[in-house]
């Protein structure tokens, strides 16, 4: 992140003076900060090192105090052992790598379309934008009510047309498509606009160029614009990636993890174990797996994708 | 641009907008039938005759409790969320001091983790606290996601003040929180407020804590409340999308109404990032 020099500190005398100053600065940083810093380490520092620690012992709800029961990586040999985990984990990682890129082809086209200069452009992206700021929870149902069979729209207009609809929610397949789609919808916005914001600062001259020396459509697509939305693209994956992995609310109201568990994506495994069957240690090395698996990736995303003058 | 390809365009961009207008449209079409109509199979298209009998339903019932709550948590937490992340923001945009790089990052970086890791320990300590159940569960885990966000989307707009602003105001004699509370919040006052928004929304969008954190519907908020009307046994879906159609309303219309800003929380959001 380049950062310009604090402005403030030029036009004071050299010396011993403006180390004062600067020290007095420098009081003033740890002042605005510290309570915000405090607040952070209590609520989201502590809390994380809590739950690393519990990773590694057995835990008894009934006695959560109790200090003894330090088991080692028990807790994640089990998981490693699970079929029901590595059915999650793998379900989790196909599910973030096609929604990615779903979103991104499919927010890529709908923000080429609405860069074009025609009339009524601005009108769309309105309406495109509007699931942004949408509760995924909501959407969930608002999507099972969509594809609901029997009392669903979607059955409704394909029975109306004498088309027998899927049966959404018992196929895994379909289940799966459900998903994807809805979480589409809920995720497309953001992709859209990033791209958009990203297109609207481009130089002209290379387009331009590259027309007059011939080159078509898809090259120009391929050799100039998306090497130019590196940087946007870079910003989408890390941040999506981290929602996508995250995504709990969607599945909770639209499949709840099923039909059987071909949707049982990690934060639904985690939740299970946690709540249902009171394995708390066992959902707090889960958890970790997740945090690691989202740490790894987005590390690796950055390197890959970081622009040269960045390093 | 050939006509052929202009048509294509709006046809596409008009597929598109079925698509994402089409899950508002039929809840808020069904919570406008009849429990016959919504039940028979296949189920009418339009209500015929629309009815106010759905929102009366979730009217009567537990909603506006799951709504005052929300509206009290999400209120309480943007507060106190602002009230830390404002100066933090301000902090680190103008004072350096070494360290206050990493601390910034770190601080960004907690948005990267699963809530649902964080899910766990509040449980414990919410539980050991007593505070289970209550709208205080809630406030106190919901500044977790809402600080980092603040103080990600101030710190960009508070590094845009000129310095001349700050040097003549030093001139004058202001000390750094008298220049913080009396200069640099006013003239901030719209990015603050588009961060305040966004906190807001954040709270009033969340699920996983407050699934976890509350089970009754003194403490619930309307997430949870919606989706504990339709996992429970029987179909009493009809007030669910009464109450969701109540509930997207508000967000809907802030999404409309705040499009540059939200454009502009974005942009800067994203060269922080």
């Amino acid at each position: 992140m380049p950062r310009s020099a604090a402005p403030a500190d030029r036009g004071r005398p050299a010396g011993r003076g403006r180390r004062a100053a600067a020290r007095r600065r420098h009081a003033t940083g740890v002042l605005f900060t510290l309570p915000a810093l405090l607040a952070v380490a209590a609520i989201v520092g502590y809390p994380m090192v809590y739950s690393l620690n519990l990773s590694f012992r057995s835990f008894d709800l009934l006695r959560p105090d109790s200090q003894e029961g330090y088991v080692g990586l028990e807790n994640y040999r089990e998981l490693a052992d699970s079929s029901e985990f590595v059915n999650a984990l793998f379900l989790t990682v196909a599910f973030v790598v096609t929604t990615l890129v779903l979103e991104i082809v499919v927010g890529l086209a709908i923000a080429l379309l609405i860069n074009q200069n025609l009339r009524g452009m601005s009108v769309f992206r309105l309406i495109v934008t509007l699931p942004l700021m949408m509760a995924p929870s909501v959407a969930g149902l608002q999507f099972r009510f969509l594809f609901a069979d029997d009392y669903g729209a979607i059955d409704a207009i394909l029975q109306r047309v004498g088309v027998t609809a899927p049966l959404w929610f018992v196929d895994a397949n379909f289940a799966r498509i459900a998903i994807l789609l809805s979480n589409l919808w809920l995720a497309t916005p953001f992709v859209v606009l990033v791209f958009l914001a990203a297109m609207s600062n481009l130089p002209k001259d290379p387009f331009e160029a590259a027309r007059i020396d011939g080159a078509g459509s898809f090259q120009i697509l391929r050799y100039i614009l998306l090497p130019m939305l590196r940087p946007a693209l870079l910003i989408i994956i890390v941040i999506r990636m981290a929602d996508a992995f995250r995504m709990f609310d969607l599945v909770y109201n639209l499949t709840g993890g099923g039909p059987g568990r071909s949707t049982d994506v990690l934060t639904n495994f985690i939740y299970r174990q946690t709540f249902v069957r009171a394995d708390f240690a066992g959902g707090a090395a889960a958890s970790f797996v997740l945090v690691v698996l989202v740490a790894v990736l987005s590390f690796v995303a950055f390197r890959l994708l970081r622009t040269r003058e960045d390093s | 641009m050939a006509i052929g390809r202009k048509f294509l365009t709006y046809g596409v961009l008009v597929l598109i907008a079925l698509y994402v207008l089409a899950p508002f449209t039929w809840t808020a079409l069904m919570s406008f039938k009849y429990d016959r109509d919504l039940l028979s199979i296949p189920p009418t298209l339009l209500p015929d005759p629309p009815t106010l009998s759905q929102y009366r339903v979730t009217l009567s019932g537990n909603f506006l409790s799951y709504f005052r709550n929300s509206l009290v948590v999400s209120t309480t937490s943007t507060v106190i969320a602002l009230v830390l992340g404002a100066p933090a923001a301000y902090g680190f945009a103008r004072f350096r001091y070494r360290l206050s790089g990493v601390l910034f990052g770190v601080i960004v970086a907690t948005r990267m983790f699963p809530p649902v890791t964080l899910m766990i320990p509040y449980f414990l300590f919410m539980k050991s606290a007593n505070l289970l159940d209550t709208p205080w569960a809630l406030i106190i885990t919901y500044v977790s996601i809402e600080l980092p966000l603040i103080v990600w989307i101030l710190e960009g707009f508070f590094r845009e003040i000129p310095g001349e602003i700050v040097e003549a105001a030093e001139v004058d004699g202001l000390g750094p929180f008298a220049i913080f509370t009396r200069i640099a919040l006013p003239i901030s006052l719209p990015a603050v407020s588009v961060a305040a928004s966004l906190s807001f929304i954040t709270a009033w969008n969340e699920f996983i804590f407050a699934l976890a954190l509350t089970r009754s519907p003194e403490a619930q908020t309307v997430p949870v409340g919606l989706a504990s009307g339709i996992t429970s046994v029987g179909f009493d879906f009809g007030p669910v999308t009464a109450g969701a159609s109540l509930y997207v309303l508000p967000v809907l219309a802030f999404t409309f109404l705040a499009q540059r800003g939200l454009k502009k929380g974005l942009a800067v959001g994203g060269s922080t990032g």
